[in-house]
């Protein structure tokens, strides 16, 4: 019968189609591949010439015209305001590794760390900026009549900063801080760069406190807080009344990255986060001196001294120079140059119980001879002939004409910690010169 | 009036549009106060004339009926502004150009005729479409901008049907395919964190800061899209008293480029700012189900009174995407102009991917009886839509653009368990009774 027939041929033809439309992919949307496009051209110039394009006193505006050239340099993040600390403004230097100079924008933008994050390698285009030195440091940032340096406003951040790509992302480095101490940070080179200062702690008188204090209705202030070294160098950590989370100065030591930074003449470092303070050290050590002779006493029996001539007639006595007054002193010029070879030793000095141990002196010396030599000895027999001297190798006044005290620098005695050592100045002169060495402020400090 | 004697014609938002401005809807109108019966904010007219001659012929030869059909027409709009708008002072008074476009297509049926009972039908047909008035200007209010690229919607549809009509069984099985291309969307919205530039002025002062958060008009330019899919209808008796009707619709209409977007502002210096592209192609075009299926069983009595029910099944209803969620824009920091660091490539699949609405099946059933009283004709049905009362159903929504960027804070929105910016939905209404009464004489 025709009807079933075509009833069978149309079931057919709906199966077909039906099959049909089934292989048809149903979710054929692909998600688009992130791209990445660098907003600005190749660098023109380093972060360095940039800065050098500052004047020495006032600010620099770059030139925005249509025929104006661009001036394109790339730098690397090391602020963060996650946290807090840096309102407004990004820091950054001009290498991800041993920097050589740094920089920060001003913007007027909160939240910057969510597109440029610490290590982020962000590219400037400074036309239509403004350069120059605020508050003593080297500021970037926009035409402002009330500022010498404006902020950046938010919606045309675009045009003047970018991050730049690696891939189909920006470009985020590990960025390594140079590790300096607290002598060498305070220097205008660093400022805006990032730095490790290692084995320090706040000092006694902030351990237990918040980072911030609060003033009279409890709202957190900005606040400098200190760290100190062994040897006693301080710095200064300055926090925002705004960072958090709250954090508590441990009773610990330990390593502290932060920014350097300075505000007029005062230099002061920044956090970026809680966890740029490493301390889970011990506190420091407390120094103890062991030994210290300032020859005050005018004599060399307070502190038991040898004196001991092997060659000459002249030989060490106390001199009414010093830093401060008298000192030791040795001159093998009588009327002449004369042969001499004179020692000052010192009395036995315990290093027991030490975890460190240094020891010190000042030089001041007068006129051409041979350089005084210095010699540590842990078995003193009594003859500086027959005992095993170590030379040591400090800081000596190289001047020929009495012109101050020279600190030897700290001398390092730990491989002598729980021995008991002699401290030697050996003077030697010949016929042909002989110099005038005068000693001072002979310490030996350990910590425990 | 709400009490007051007068309101000042003067935009609110001046000061945020364009610092400086003057904020006058009309800088020729220096009466500021405006009193009822006058008008305020703005004042334009829309023109449009239509033109459109459709000759057709049918013939038919042997088992073929033709019908071809053309189309010719002509249309021309422009926007006419009694207002010079202080942001436009350029292009916001007088008359504007005229858009002009030309309209042709074609139109065919081609029927053939196997036997009396089983017949193929062909429909086809190509023509172009100018834009709608509402899609030229971009801003009519303000002023004569057209969103740019516009032009003619090309259409290209065509279906093929076999149809069988015996006394026991109807079918029709129909595959069809329609193609748009050059299409214009354009939508209105508030939108927060678009790069729009606010001047042209290339020197920064601290006191040009401007926030980008503004109410937008986005034109999607040449949009392409395709519908297609195959039907299937049957009515089938099992017995004279007891039908079966069956249809089912398998669809997959898609969008089949990646459009350029474009955004207007007031806030904007420039007419329009280009955003670039904006991912969709291989999505779904939202709104509709795309599979549908329904199944049914109908007694009719002889003594004039009947009862069926049908089973419903919808399926594959998606959310028209946004154009701004799925652009290159969207996961590149303004600051940066790198994209955003917190996102990754997992996310932005997961973000931009499209919203899938719930499938749902219904069950309706319906009842009646007739009677003939000399000559008038009684007709009484109910029928109970929805019985199980089934009310998570979607049947549309779309998605709300308003952090134009994946940044977290889209981020935390967007996964919060009480999200601002939700897509909105509208639900399905749950059962529905209807009872119907007819009289016919």
């Amino acid at each position: 019968m025709n009807i079933k027939k075509y009833f069978k041929m149309s079931l057919g033809a709906a199966m077909l189609v039906a099959t049909q439309v089934s292989c048809i992919q149903d979710d054929n949307w692909d998600a688009p591949e992130i791209v990445c496009n660098n907003r600005f051209d190749a660098p023109t110039n380093t972060m360095a010439e940039v800065i050098a394009m500052a004047p020495a006193s006032g600010t620099k505006i770059f030139p925005n015209l249509p025929e104006s050239a661009p001036v394109i340099f790339d730098g690397y993040v090391v602020s963060s305001d996650q946290s807090g600390n840096f309102y407004k403004t990004i820091s950054f230097q001009d290498k991800p590794v041993n920097p050589t100079v740094g920089l920060q924008i001003e913007i007027d933008n909160s939240g910057n760390f969510a597109d440029f994050p610490v290590g982020a390698h962000i590219r400037i285009k400074a036309n239509g900026l403004v350069l120059g030195k605020d508050a003593g440091v080297m500021k970037l940032g926009a035409v402002d009549p009330n500022f010498a340096i404006g902020r950046v406003p938010r919606s045309v951040i675009g045009r003047f900063m970018s991050g730049v790509c690696n891939g189909n992302g920006l470009e985020i480095v590990e960025l390594v801080p140079q590790v300096l101490t607290l002598d060498q940070i305070s220097n205008d080179k660093y400022i805006n760069t990032l730095v490790t200062v290692k084995d320090v702690q706040f000092v006694d008188s902030e351990v237990g406190k918040n980072l911030m204090d609060v003033d009279a209705s409890n709202t957190s202030i900005d606040t400098d807080r200190h760290i100190e070294n062994l040897a006693g160098k301080t710095a200064v950590v300055r926090t925002d009344g705004f960072f958090k989370p709250a954090f508590k100065i441990p009773n610990k030591s330990g390593d502290i990255t932060f920014v350097v930074s300075k505000y007029n003449n005062a230099y002061q470092n920044v956090i970026r986060a809680s966890g740029d303070i490493n301390f889970t050290k011990e506190r420091l050590p407390k120094p103890a001196t062991v030994f210290e002779e300032t020859f005050t006493s005018n004599n060399f029996t307070t502190n038991n001294w040898s004196l001991v001539s092997v060659t000459g007639a002249e030989s060490w006595y106390i001199a009414a120079f010093g830093n401060p007054r008298p000192c030791a002193a040795m001159n093998g010029f009588n009327g002449g140059n004369k042969a001499n070879e004179d020692w000052l030793i010192s009395k036995s000095i315990s290093l027991a119980n030490s975890k460190t141990a240094t020891f010190s002196f000042e030089t001041d010396r007068g006129f051409a001879g041979n350089e005084l030599e210095v010699y540590v000895t842990e078995n003193y027999t009594g003859n500086v002939g027959t005992t095993t001297w170590t030379k040591l190798n400090p800081i000596l006044d190289t001047t020929t004409a009495f012109n101050g005290f020279v600190n030897s620098g700290p001398i390092d005695f730990t491989p002598y910690i729980g021995k008991n050592v002699n401290v030697a100045f050996k003077y030697t002169s010949t016929t042909s010169a002989a110099a005038t060495w005068e000693i001072d402020n002979v310490k030996v400090i350990v910590t425990r | 009036m709400l009490g007051a004697d007068y309101v000042l014609g003067v935009d609110p938002f001046a000061q945020s549009n364009r610092q400086g401005s003057s904020g006058l809807y009309n800088v020729n109108d220096t009466n500021l106060a405006k009193h009822v019966g006058d008008r305020i904010n703005y004042n334009y007219i829309l023109r449009r004339q239509d033109v459109k001659v459709n000759p057709g012929f049918k013939f038919s030869t042997g088992n073929f009926d033709v019908f071809v059909s053309g189309l010719f027409g002509y249309s021309t709009s422009n926007r006419e502004g009694l207002y010079q708008h202080y942001l436009y002072p350029n292009n916001s008074l007088g008359q504007s150009k005229d858009f002009n476009y030309w309209n042709y297509g074609l139109k065919s049926q081609i029927v053939y005729r196997l036997n009396g009972r089983n017949f193929f039908v062909y429909n086809g047909a190509y023509f172009t479409q100018a834009p709608f008035l509402e899609d030229i200007f971009i801003n009519p209010r303000n002023n004569a901008y057209s969103a740019p690229g516009i032009k003619n919607a090309k259409v290209n549809a065509n279906d093929l049907s076999y149809v069988m009509s015996t006394p026991r069984i109807k079918l029709r099985v129909t595959g069809y395919l329609v193609d748009t291309e050059d299409d214009t969307n354009v939508q209105r919205f508030f939108a927060d964190g678009l790069t729009l530039a606010t001047s042209n002025n290339d020197e920064t002062t601290a006191s040009g800061d401007q926030t980008a958060s503004a109410f937008v008009v986005q034109t999607m330019s040449n949009v392409n899209k395709r519908n297609m899919g195959a039907e299937l209808g049957v009515d089938y008796k099992i017995f004279p008293t007891l039908s079966f009707q069956g249809v089912a619709n398998w669809g997959d209409y898609t969008y089949r480029n990646n459009p350029t977007v474009y955004f207007a502002s007031d806030v904007v210096a420039a007419p329009y700012v280009d955003y670039g592209k904006t991912n969709i192609k291989g999505m779904k075009v939202g709104g509709t189900p795309q599979k549908a299926f329904s199944a049914g069983l109908r007694y009719s009595d002889p003594h004039y009174w009947w009862v069926g029910a049908s089973w419903n099944y919808l399926d594959d209803n998606n959310l028209d995407p946004n154009a701004i969620t799925r652009s290159d824009q969207w996961y590149t920091s303004n600051a940066s102009g790198t994209p955003i660091t917190t996102l990754d490539q997992e996310k932005i699949d997961y973000y931009m991917s499209q919203k899938k609405l719930p499938s749902s099946s219904f069950i309706n059933a319906n009842v009646g009886k007739s009677w003939i009283f000399g000559k008038y004709y009684l007709l009484i049905s109910a029928s109970v839509n929805n019985i199980l009362d089934n009310t998570k159903y979607i049947t549309g929504g779309f998605e709300q653009i308003r952090n134009t960027k994946g940044n977290v804070d889209f981020e935390n929105d967007f996964n919060s368990r009480t999200p601002n910016f939700a897509p909105k939905y509208w639900y399905t209404q749950g059962r529905s009774y209807f009872v119907n009464l007819q009289v016919r004489f």
